[in-house]
């Protein structure tokens, strides 16, 4: 199995360095272009919800937070580990996709993306921090 | 992320390029500039995504109020050319149906005509 981490601070500009991990995974890893940038998407949402949401105003670029991918013939394997208030995405409710232009808010998609692209979603509280940990199976080959 | 316009048809529909990556970080810079075009009267929009390589939730938000402001004003909204990655996030979030999506510049000016 191949595993690789980054650590990201608190600041949107990391999003960048996002990009730059992930992209640098995908010949190693075996990821193709739908799958970067589907993995980007949901690591993205994550880690922005945790950005604006995880701490308290004038703390921004003071933490970090644990990006972990690891590959395997069968899956992708992704962590999200923050330090910030306690939030377990998986509580959230499923945005109404029906809605017109008007009623539509505009926020709320983020975990949906997320639901949507990965396979298995587990939330923990440990040690303090919130442990977040996706799977993304891989097609069969056939 | 880059946003650059050019007007047609006599200056009233504006197009507006997004070139880039489109997110938390730069979603602000287009709600930003599209609330300065709608401020000056525009009223007819069509957005160029072809080169558009990334769209997250944050950047939909932008798109989102974008819609918003020019319903509310009366106007129309059209957006073309978005590959194939832009247009999932557009089909997960339910965004396929309520955008006025197009192929091609001409049909998205002639939607908003």
């Amino acid at each position: 199995m191949l595993v690789s981490r980054v650590d990201l601070r608190n600041d949107l500009q990391e999003l960048h360095r996002l990009n730059l991990f992930l992209t640098g995974l995908t010949e190693q890893m075996a990821i193709d272009e739908k799958m970067l940038f589907q993995l980007n998407l949901i690591c993205d949402e994550l880690i922005t919800n945790t950005i604006l949401y995880g701490y308290e105003p004038g703390e921004e670029g003071r933490h970090w937070i644990e990006l972990q991918v690891s590959s395997s013939p069968d899956c992708l394997e992704v962590w999200v580990k923050d330090g910030g208030i306690p939030f377990n995405p998986l509580e959230r409710g499923e945005p109404d996709l029906d809605l017109n232009v008007e009623e539509r808010p505009v926020g709320g998609l983020g975990i949906h993306f997320v639901r949507q692209v990965m396979d298995e979603l587990y939330y923990e509280r440990s040690e303090g921090k919130n442990v977040i940990r996706l799977i993304k199976r891989r097609k069969q080959s056939k | 992320m880059n946003i650059s316009e050019k007007t047609v048809d006599g200056g009233s529909i504006t197009i507006v390029t997004i070139e880039g990556r489109l997110d938390a970080n730069s979603s602000s810079v287009l709600e930003g500039r599209f609330n300065e075009l709608a401020a000056q009267g525009g009223l007819k929009f069509v957005f160029d995504l072809n080169g558009l390589e990334y769209v997250s939730s944050a950047g939909l938000r932008s798109l989102l109020l974008a819609a918003k402001k020019t319903k509310a004003n009366r106007g129309k909204l059209a957006l073309f050319g978005m590959n194939e990655n832009v247009r999932e996030v557009f089909d997960m979030s339910g965004f396929s149906a309520i955008f006025s999506i197009y192929d091609t510049e001409s049909e998205a000016v002639a939607a908003v005509q």
